[in-house]
């Protein structure tokens, strides 16, 4: 009964790190993700409507502003 | 002693937790206070928002004002949605424009009068819809062009490609005689690609100057309707230029790696640039310059540096463009525009 009890508390206060510990690398973590960004390495946030030129096509001599192309 | 052993696990337990939280709280201080060389002058005021708008689709931008009303252009290339300039009423034109596949991206709508122009880049041309007559007039181009802002009634400044060396160059056109075209003398043949030197091209109505603002680098420029170049300005940070790494993919260029920015969003109203930073001042705050955008006001005439201040987030969130409309600053922030006064600079 007291074996239980200790297991209990112990992952009530494991789960108490976790969640504090997570809270804050996420917190830590949000201010870094907040540039836009496309390149060949990103080219899924290639998106439409945004200013920054994303892909050139040279043939066309036309930016492509919906997705870089990847073939 | 049985007894104590829950004690000194939840003990070791909550004190590792503060040891995990003070380690992560240390590193994160270290990657985000990073000293960048220079101060800015904050504005003590807070902007507070006066009125706020939920549109039935997300806002692009705003396309202009007229007869005290703000015009907006959603997600959908045919509508268009008008509101007052305190933002307390919602309406929806629907232009009577045939389909086209290539209106669907890379389209930007200027007003100007009872003209609204619908640029689209990947036409490439400009589609001329008068408002009050709901008539069209379509306006192609010979060549494609990746920036555009509209000067006057049927006259735009494009950012193109010079013919022979393919260098990125600002040209002055008039729809009506698309094919003649106006090319500056300042622009550099460096024979690199569009992407260093990419940006935002703007018209400020009161000076009647275009300014183009980078993204990449330092600084700014401004020039007259015919292309001459005013005012090459610097913005208040230290970095000269980013360097861009080009790759090529087929037969498409593009970044080699997500490129680091400089400056971002921009207005110009009032002959004055507000520009968004992307670069923390020494003297900000991190969690300041983290959670509210940060705006820097220079004069589009002289180039000198005024003042800074706060965009606050909206429901957590950075706006998506903002513009200035007389002593009002509407930023977007996805469906919702929220208006702000202007502080006083």
């Amino acid at each position: 009964m007291l074996f239980m009890k200790k297991i209990k508390l112990s992952l009530a206060a494991l789960t108490l790190v976790l969640a504090i510990a997570g809270t804050t690398t996420v917190n830590a973590t949000k201010v870094q993700t907040d540039i836009p960004s496309c390149s060949e390495l990103d080219p899924g946030t290639c998106l439409d409507q945004t200013e920054p030129a994303c892909c050139w096509d040279e043939g066309l001599g036309r930016a492509i502003n919906d997705r870089a192309k990847t073939h | 002693m049985q007894n104590k052993r829950p004690v000194i696990i939840l003990t070791t337990l909550f004190l590792s937790s503060f040891a995990i939280i003070g380690l992560l709280a240390f590193l994160s201080r270290n990657i985000i206070d990073k000293k960048n060389g220079f101060t800015r002058r904050l504005l003590p005021a807070i902007l507070q928002p006066r009125n706020r708008q939920t549109f039935p689709s997300t806002i692009y931008r705003i396309s202009g004002s007229r007869a005290g009303k703000v015009y907006l252009q959603g997600n959908n290339p045919y509508t268009v949605y008008t509101t007052t300039l305190s933002l307390d009423s919602l309406t929806s034109i629907s232009l009577d424009i045939p389909p086209e596949k290539r209106l669907n991206s890379g389209t930007r709508h200027f007003l100007y009068g009872r003209h609204l122009y619908i640029s689209c880049r990947s036409l490439p041309g400009i589609i001329d819809y008068d408002l009050d007559a709901q008539k069209t007039s379509n306006h192609i181009l010979p060549y494609y062009y990746t920036k555009e802002a509209c000067i006057s009634n049927d006259q735009f400044i494009l950012r193109a490609n010079d013919r022979k060396t393919k260098d990125p160059l600002f040209v002055r056109i008039n729809l009506n005689t698309p094919t003649a075209r106006q090319e500056d003398h300042f622009s550099e043949k460096t024979g690199t690609s569009i992407f260093p030197t990419d940006g935002i091209l703007y018209f400020d109505t009161t000076t009647h100057l275009a300014c183009y603002t980078y993204f990449y680098q330092n600084g700014f420029i401004c020039m007259d309707s015919n292309l001459n170049l005013i005012v090459k300005g610097k913005t208040i940070d230290t970095i000269t230029k980013r360097e861009i790494k080009i790759a090529r993919v087929g037969s498409s260029l593009t970044m080699k790696q997500p490129p680091q920015f400089v400056n971002d969003l921009g207005t110009v109203a009032n002959g004055k640039l507000f520009l968004q930073s992307m670069l923390k001042a020494d003297n900000e705050l991190p969690l300041d310059f983290a959670e509210n955008t940060v705006i820097d006001a220079y004069s589009v005439t002289n180039g000198n540096y005024i003042a800074s201040f706060y965009i606050p987030p909206y429901k957590g969130n950075k706006p998506y463009q903002f513009h200035i409309i007389g002593k009002m600053l509407y930023a977007i922030y996805g469906k919702t525009v929220v208006e702000y006064n202007l502080p006083a600079i």
